[in-house]
């Protein structure tokens, strides 16, 4: 018997054939790598993100200074990625704040029904419709503009938003049979929520706290670009963006480094966050 | 609300005089010595055609009495005249008044009207129309910036179409202190941001409060009709937003050019940078004279050392304007700076041990979110220096409307802070001097003696002899340290280089009452 001739698989068909990266592993492996890299800035940066030079001010970008240096000859690069932190940091600390708050403030709604969920939606419909950045403007305007007051009002801004989500899943979850017989089997309310409908609404609320995350970063950004974010010499990506605003027309890498890096943090932080949901509805079906 | 008013500032002052010495009309005795502005192209103009001019901040009202920031009095010589005018040269000269005449004393000083000028309601301008002008600006109830300037006068009298100004004590500078006072229709106050009654070469044809006022040519003035027909002033969304409409040709004119931005805009073809020879622009950080530490002035005279003013004047002011190394208010080209004064330039040592002998430890920088720029830039220099003289400098930036709450008025206590701010005046000692006077600076500096020294000065006709008590005072405030002025800067106004006429004031002041386009 003659053998039939194997086809040759090209390197192209070989790549093809590769298992495909999801769309959710891409830019969850881009965030962590946004992550990793911010957190290692001491490691990764050659200079002091604050330390001054005059003499090199304005420089451009070189293999000492990857992404020129600021008006103050500081280096931009190691400013990034020091500003990274900063940004990570409150926008981390307003989700785990709108996290806390909202998921307890939805589930009580959801819980006790009547009018203590009236009262908890419409409170939360009325903060939902004070517009943020004014909102945030004011608070901090009123106690300062620290990291811990700043993931605190974006946090307190963002819990509404959660405390609706929470509400919402968590009365689809009490319908359900598990729910029912743990009910009918007697268990405390306590039980009820932290071992019944925490786990099982965890999904739906880590899909929340993408969208909470992107969500800080444009407030955070947003006051830092109006001068009430982190100050100086300190800086996070959106202080950065507003000093690089100003010189536009002398050094335009100055904006556009910290802005590509808060487009690229959002942009994949609500494709996590599409993606999330998409899979944990495609479970549920 | 006379406080919101009045607090301005940032821009506290831009009270217009430029002129050194005192009045000039004909039968006056002293000597104008003025400075004398930069203007555009003197090419000839075409009658008719329309200016627009851009601010990154807008006009909020139209009462010239009740001015509060320094962009809306570029406006008002636009549409009212004072008894005495600033000339391009630096010089006063009569505007309303035809002459005027000091008494031997110079306590009595009698203004003489013209007689063929109406407000644009059809009102003749009368000695009554003066007279009563200067109650409302002396009514404690207005929100005055000149109300100190003012305080000399004791009374106003109407004498035929004379006026007459009676002092509390001589002042041979009176025409100079009248300039900003622009006189106004009082029994039409309630329309003035609807349809003000005006004097100026052109009237009010739109205002939208804080976004645009349109003007146009006002036929019936008395003087030397305007070349242009119209002139919009308007704001922009901010100063990057101004610059790049001025590139694009969308803007004839920008008022207040980013000093980031002048050192470019001087080399494109067809923009034209003006700005005075002489300033009278200077940045002030203020401290709280009246409680520690900086009651003692050798944390003062320390903060002076600290302030590294060359890497200020090259980071934050791009290198526009002069380094002020005797911490003193004028400028060292002008014909009144003194000389004999300590030097206190940067010297990280002395100030390390003055801030040791004074016990101070730490400070807080009190600056404004988002706006000026150089501002936070100088901090964060004075951060760095004042790092190495052992002391540490907290930076605070709050937001405009908060920020002054802290130290304004004058009489406010704010220990420990150190606070950003500029004056923008004519460059004459009497104005730029004016503001340490106890009452007036916010650092709540309360010296008899520059008091004293500060009066002698202004009785003092013999321009020769003025300067030498104007030199006294300055060696006072060199020695005392009453504000840290780590360098004058420039206001400057740029143009398309077709715009003609424009000039701008020591202070900073752009005038545009002569602007034309050229042929």
């Amino acid at each position: 018997m003659a053998e039939l001739p194997v086809p040759a698989v090209t390197a192209r068909e070989r790549l093809r054939r590769l298992p495909r990266p999801s769309l959710l592993a891409v830019s969850a492996g881009i965030l962590l790598l946004l992550v990793v890299l911010v957190l290692a800035a001491p490691l990764v940066a050659r200079y002091d993100p604050n330390e001054q030079d005059p003499a090199i001010a304005f420089a451009g970008s070189s293999w000492a200074h990857w992404f020129g240096t600021d008006d103050l000859g500081r280096d931009l690069f190691a400013r990034v990625l020091y500003g990274g932190r900063l940004t990570l940091l409150i926008a981390g600390g307003a989700v785990v704040v709108a996290f806390l708050l909202g998921t307890a403030w939805g589930f009580l709604a959801a819980l006790r029904r009547g009018i203590v969920d009236e009262l908890l939606m419409r409170s939360a419909d009325a903060l939902m419709a004070i517009p943020q950045l004014l909102f945030a403007l004011v608070c901090i305007s009123a106690f300062g503009a620290s990291t811990l007051n700043l993931a605190l009002v974006i946090g307190v801004l963002l819990a509404p938003t959660t405390a609706r989500m929470a509400r919402t899943v968590a009365l689809q979850e009490m319908n359900r049979d598990y729910y029912a017989a743990a009910v009918a089997y007697g268990a405390r309310r306590r039980r009820l929520l932290l071992a019944e409908l925490l786990p099982n609404t965890v999904s739906l609320l880590a899909v929340q706290a993408a969208i909470n995350a992107a969500s800080a970063m444009i407030l955070e950004a947003s006051l830092s670009f109006v001068g009430l974010g982190i100050q100086p010499p300190d800086a996070s990506w959106g202080t950065l963006l507003k000093e690089g605003y100003q010189f536009l027309y002398q050094r335009w890498e100055y904006a556009i480094f910290p802005a590509l890096a808060i487009l690229l943090t959002i942009w994949m932080l609500n494709v996590v966050a599409d993606q999330l949901g998409a899979r944990s509805n495609r479970g549920r079906a | 609300m006379k406080r919101l008013v009045a607090l301005s500032l940032p821009a506290v002052a831009a009270v217009t005089l430029a002129a050194c010495g005192s009045g000039s009309s004909e039968d006056t005795t002293s000597t104008p010595a003025g400075t004398p502005a930069e203007t555009t192209s003197g090419g000839s103009a075409r009658t008719g055609g329309s200016l627009t001019v851009g601010a990154a901040s807008g006009i909020p009202q139209l009462n010239p009495v009740l001015k509060g920031t320094a962009w809306e009095e570029a406006l008002f010589p636009l549409l009212w005249d004072g008894l005495s005018r600033l000339g391009p040269d630096g010089t006063v000269e009569p505007d309303l008044a035809t002459r005027w005449t000091p008494s031997a004393d110079n306590k009595t000083w009698t203004f003489s009207l013209r007689d063929d000028v109406r407000f644009s309601n059809g009102k003749a301008l009368t000695a009554n129309d003066v007279v009563a002008t200067l109650k409302y600006y002396q009514d404690p109830d207005t929100a005055t910036q000149l109300k100190t300037a003012l305080e000399p006068i004791k009374s106003v009298t109407a004498s035929g179409g004379d006026v007459v100004f009676r002092l509390s004590r001589p002042n041979t500078l009176l025409p100079e202190v009248l300039v900003p006072v622009k006189i106004v229709d009082t029994d039409s106050l309630r329309t003035i941001d609807r349809e003000p009654a005006v004097t100026g070469p052109f009237t009010v044809a739109e205002f939208v409060p804080g976004d645009h006022v349109y003007l146009r040519r006002n036929p019936d003035y008395w003087g030397d009709p305007a070349s242009l027909d119209e002139i919009r002033l308007v704001k922009a969304a901010d100063s990057t937003a101004a610059v790049t409409s001025l590139r694009s040709g969308d803007l004839d004119a920008l008022w207040s050019v980013p000093s980031s931005d002048i050192p470019q805009l001087r080399n494109e073809p067809s923009i034209s940078i003006v700005e005075p020879e002489v300033t009278g622009v200077y940045v002030s950080w203020e401290m709280d004279l009246s409680s520690p530490p900086f009651d003692d002035v050798r944390a003062r005279q320390a903060l002076a050392y600290a302030t590294d003013r060359e890497a200020i004047f090259k980071a934050a002011y791009y290198n526009q304007g002069l380094v002020a190394p005797t911490n003193t208010p004028l400028a060292d080209n002008s014909p009144w700076f003194a000389q004999g004064m300590t030097d206190y330039s940067y010297d990280v040592d002395k100030a390390r041990a003055l801030f040791a002998e004074a016990g101070v430890r730490e400070l807080t920088w009190w600056g404004v979110a988002g706006q000026y720029p150089e501002w936070n830039t100088s901090g964060q220099i004075l951060q760095q220096s004042l790092k190495k003289a052992g002391v540490d400098l907290k930076i605070e930036n709050r937001e405009l409307s908060s920020w002054p709450a802290k130290f304004y008025p004058a009489g406010r206590r704010f220990p420990g802070l150190v606070v950003p701010n500029f004056q923008s005046f004519a460059p004459d000692p009497y104005f730029q001097l004016s503001f340490l006077l106890r009452g007036r600076c916010e650092c709540n500096w309360d010296s008899s003696e520059f008091t004293d020294l500060f009066d002698e000065a202004v009785a003092t006709p013999d321009r020769d002899a003025r300067k030498a008590v104007w030199d006294r005072a300055q060696q006072l405030i060199n020695r005392e340290v009453p504000i840290i002025v780590p360098v004058q800067t420039t206001v400057a106004t740029a143009t398309q280089k077709d715009v003609t006429g424009v000039w701008v004031e020591g202070g900073g002041l752009p005038h545009f009452e002569s602007a034309g386009l050229a042929e």
